[in-house]
């Protein structure tokens, strides 16, 4: 599917339609206070269209990596790119085609959503503001609130608000941060859904951190394991089922993988 | 119908203009600044009209008591704007402060919200933000000084006694000018202490406490004897008297970092106080708010954004 991309000037990569729309080629990351590498060499190639479930335990890098998928940290040696897009020589036309949901996604609580959202759709270089948050409060049947101030929000309210800012731009690669993350079992399905939907009806590439295996093995088309830095295993969920066919759960298969490190 | 899309750099001003205003602190701090600033002037008006009846008064009492040789009124030749000396007080207090609030509220509120990186997942530079920043703050405060110009103004037309010299209008205009490039220093720091210190009291504390080495430690240690001279600002317009070799030291050595001293002197240039070196200090003045600008975009262009990420 084609993506509409926002007004700016937009200078396309000499790339193939098929390539991978997230790429990471040795992708390390040490933080300059302590020295400690958090990312060791990770390689990683992610087609168009898939939803891409990003696992691993607290404190394996999997923020770290998003952070510089989004362009917010550079990494300290290897590459990231978008679209083909470089995420460092080339960090605005990265960030014109990513939205990114934070794990713990804050607004301006004094603001009301429509506030909220129309600041950072001028920001993404949005046109039509209003008719926009419109159709995305349409897309995630959230139309009604809009006049309301953040903090009369609850969690589940706010992940939507979340979700909507990602989607404004209609970006080509949307990274959710453990999306699920204080949800209720209504509110996990709901996101579930609205994933699927972005996937399938706005052919938006997904890449999600979580941990949460029951909603991976609903929705995500590939996963990756992350273990203390290192990209331990990446395959379509398909194949991965296929290579452990003894496990009768993804929870089972992702502990003998940890347990294989 | 408009399809064109909004500028980003105008986005973040409109947005830290209309944050502003909403803020609780900031309008409790404009409010008490305005009340002040409406009876300034009467104030101003009544601690001259009672002198110069004091004066009178004890001219007639000697002239009664056969005494022939009396002083000559000592607000002869003085500029009537001199009654909005007042002024001067509370934008040297209340408005550094209030300088201070917007400054450290304009990066505190984005901190606080954990929006930043919502904000730099956009195609926006930090040159763009900063900037934007910048000028949302300098634009509010330029609002503030031009309604405090307004209020002054109109509250000196209702005096009926008090007629300002030619051209009275317009230096008011320029003692404002001056005060605005005095605040947007102090709104500089309190932006920079904002972005380079993490607890957010810390950050508010440090600001308060240059405000307070550059409006009372320093003018203390460079006037030395005469040290309530920054609250009586007609005596910082006379020569310094010879006070002793460390006072005398202590002015060579830190006046020229004392943006109090600096901005009074500049700012009573503009009422007729005496021009003496305003313009020097105006200008010294000027480079003050042009390294606190550089500094706070420094340290913003350095922020780490991903520590808002643990919030």
């Amino acid at each position: 599917m084609h993506m509409k991309l926002p007004s700016h000037a937009v200078v396309e990569p000499n790339i193939k339609k098929d390539a991978p729309v997230i790429e990471l080629d040795g992708l390390t990351h040490s933080y300059a206070y302590g020295g400690e590498t958090v990312l060791h060499d990770l390689n990683l190639a992610i087609p168009r269209g898939e939803i891409f479930g990003f696992l691993g335990h607290n404190g394996a890098g999997k923020t770290t990596t998003i952070s510089i998928l989004t362009t917010l940290l550079r990494q300290t040696a290897g590459a990231a790119r978008i679209a083909g897009f470089d995420t460092v020589s080339e960090a605005d036309e990265v960030r014109r085609r990513i939205g990114y949901l934070p794990e713990n996604v804050t607004f301006y609580n004094d603001l009301t959503a429509y506030e909220n959202l129309a600041y950072f759709a001028r920001l993404s270089g949005v046109k039509n503001v209003d008719e926009r948050i419109d159709e995305v409060l349409g897309f995630l049947d959230f139309r009604g609130i809009e006049h309301r101030k953040l903090k009369t929000f609850s969690k589940g309210m706010r992940q939507r608000i979340g979700l909507a800012q990602a989607i404004l731009h209609e970006p080509e690669v949307v990274f959710l941060d453990e999306p699920t993350t204080g949800l209720d079992p209504v509110g996990i399905k709901n996101l579930r859904d609205v994933i699927l939907r972005l996937n399938q009806e706005k052919g938006m590439t997904i890449f999600m951190n979580t941990h949460l295996l029951s909603e991976v093995s609903k929705t995500c088309t590939s996963i990756g394991v992350l273990n203390r830095g290192r990209l331990i295993y990446n395959e379509s969920l398909e194949k991965t089922l296929a290579d452990f066919p003894d496990e009768v759960s993804l929870e089972a298969i992702y502990v003998q993988m940890e347990e294989l490190v | 119908m408009n399809t064109r899309a909004p500028s980003v750099f105008a986005s973040v001003v409109r947005h830290e203009l209309t944050t502003l205003a909403r803020e609780k602190t900031f309008l409790l701090l404009l409010a008490i600044f305005m009340a002040m600033t409406f009876f300034s002037v009467y104030i101003g008006w009544f601690t001259r009209t009672t002198t110069e009846a004091i004066y009178h008064a004890s001219v007639a009492y000697l002239a009664a008591q056969g005494v022939t040789s009396i002083v000559a009124d000592p607000l002869t030749g003085v500029s009537p704007l001199l009654v909005f000396d007042n002024m001067l007080v509370y934008l040297l207090l209340i408005g550094a402060l209030l300088a201070i609030v917007i400054g450290h509220r304009s990066f505190i509120r984005e901190r606080a919200a954990g929006v930043l990186p919502l904000v730099f997942v956009r195609p926006i530079s930090r040159a763009q933000y900063i900037g934007a920043k910048l000028l949302g703050v300098l634009l509010a405060l330029t609002g503030i000084v031009f309604a405090t110009y307004a209020v002054s103004a109109f509250s000196a037309a209702f005096i009926p006694a008090l007629r300002l010299p030619a051209g009275g209008y317009a230096a008011l205009l320029g003692f404002y000018a001056v005060s605005l490039v005095y605040l947007a220093f102090f709104a500089a720091v309190g932006l920079f202490f904002s972005v380079i210190m993490k607890n957010e009291s810390t950050a508010l504390f440090m600001p308060i406490l240059v405000w307070v080495a550059a409006v009372f430690i320093l003018p203390e240690l460079t006037t030395g004897q005469n040290p309530v001279a920054l609250l009586n600002p007609v005596t910082l317009t006379g020569a310094i008297p010879d006070q002793g070799s460390f006072f005398t030291a202590a002015h060579r050595l830190l006046s020229p970092f004392s943006v109090g001293q600096l901005y009074t002197r500049s700012a009573l240039g503009m009422l007729g106080g005496g021009i003496g070196n305003s313009i020097a200090s105006l200008f010294a003045l000027l480079a003050y708010v042009g390294v606190a600008i550089g500094a706070s975009a420094f340290a913003l262009r350095r922020y780490a954004v991903t520590r808002d990420l643990y919030l």
